[in-house]
C-alpha cells in the first residue's frame, strides 16, 4: 500500500523523463527543419538610428531650407518649433519609423500657400533639401532614392492637384 | 532690355556665380561631381553659360556640353542631380531679388542642356 503509493509516481517521472524530452526534441527538430526565414531587414529608421537620427535630419534640412530664398518665403510667419514637430514626424513615416502620421490634413495644410504660387518647382526644392541632407549624414544614393519616392507621394496633396 | 541688362550685366553675373558655386559645394549630394575640378576654370564656363541664359552678349555654343559632361554621368549622374543644379540657380537668382517669372525663363534656358549635360 505505502510501496504502490510511492512507485507509482516515480515511474511516472521516469516516463515523463525519457519520454518528453524525446517528444520535446522532434518538436524542435521539425520546428527546424522549417525552411530558413531571414530576420526581417532593418527598417532605414533603425539603421538610421531612430528618433536621434530624425531629429539631426530636420535640423539641418531646416538650416538649408531656411538658407534658400526661393523658398524661404513660405515659411514667414511660420512657427518652426510646430513646423519641426510636423517634420518630424513625417520623417518618421518615410523612414520606416513607428509613427501615426495619416497626412489627412496634407492638402488643406498647404492650400494657402498654393494661393500664394507655391508650385512643382518649389516642391523639387524641398525634395533635393531632403536629398542634401540625407547625403550629409552619409546616406547611399539608393537609400536617397527610396526616402525621396516616398516623400514624393505626397505632392499632388501639398500641390492641390 | 535683358534680363542680363535688367541684373546689371557682368558684376551681376559674377555675384550670380559667386553665390551659385557657394551653395552646390555645401550641397553633399551633388559636391562629389567638383572634386579634382579647378573651380576657377568652372566659374568662367559658368559665368559663359549664365551669360548666355541671362540674354547677355555671348559666343556660348554649348558645342561640348555633352562631351564635358560625359564622364559625371559616368560617376552616376542624372536628372536629380540636375534638378538640384537647377534648385541653387533659382535659390541665387532669388537671392539676387529676381522675381519669379524672370526666374522661370533663366531656368527653361538652363533646362534646355539637360538632355546634352545628362547624354540623353
Amino acid at each position: 500500500m505505502h510501496f504502490e503509493a510511492f512507485i507509482y509516481p516515480l515511474m511516472m517521472f521516469a516516463v515523463l523523463g525519457v519520454v518528453l524530452p524525446v517528444l520535446l526534441s522532434n518538436v524542435a527538430d521539425a520546428g527546424r527543419s522549417e525552411e530558413y526565414v531571414a530576420p526581417p531587414e532593418k527598417t532605414l529608421y533603425e539603421q538610421l538610428g531612430g528618433t536621434g537620427a530624425v531629429n539631426a535630419a530636420v535640423d539641418i534640412f531646416y538650416r538649408r531650407v531656411l538658407a534658400d530664398a526661393y523658398v524661404k518665403p513660405f515659411f514667414e510667419g511660420v512657427d518652426m518649433d510646430r513646423q519641426s514637430a510636423k517634420q518630424k514626424a513625417f520623417l518618421t513615416m518615410v523612414f520606416g519609423g513607428p509613427n501615426s502620421y495619416t497626412g489627412l490634413d496634407m492638402r488643406q495644410g498647404h492650400k494657402h500657400l498654393v494661393d500664394r504660387g507655391l508650385d512643382a518647382s518649389h516642391f523639387e526644392h524641398i525634395l533635393a533639401h531632403l536629398r542634401s541632407t540625407l547625403a550629409e549624414l552619409g546616406l547611399g544614393e539608393a537609400k536617397i532614392a527610396e526616402v525621396i519616392a516616398i516623400a514624393d507621394s505626397v505632392r499632388d496633396d501639398v500641390l492641390n492637384v | 532690355m535683358s534680363l542680363y541688362e535688367e541684373l546689371g550685366g557682368t558684376a551681376a553675373v559674377n555675384a550670380a556665380v559667386d553665390i551659385f558655386y557657394r551653395r552646390v559645394l555645401s550641397d553633399a549630394y551633388v559636391n562629389r561631381f567638383f572634386e579634382g575640378v579647378d573651380m576657377e576654370k568652372q566659374a568662367g564656363k559658368q559665368k559663359a553659360f549664365l551669360t548666355m541664359v541671362f540674354g547677355g552678349p555671348n559666343n556660348y555654343t554649348g558645342l561640348d556640353m555633352r562631351e564635358g559632361h560625359k564622364h559625371l554621368v559616368a560617376m552616376g549622374m542624372n536628372d536629380s542631380h540636375f534638378e538640384h543644379i537647377l534648385a541653387h540657380l533659382r535659390s541665387t537668382l532669388a537671392e539676387l531679388g529676381v522675381g519669379s517669372d524672370k526666374i522661370q525663363e533663366v531656368i527653361t534656358l538652363a533646362d534646355s542642356v539637360r538632355a546634352d549635360v545628362l547624354n540623353k
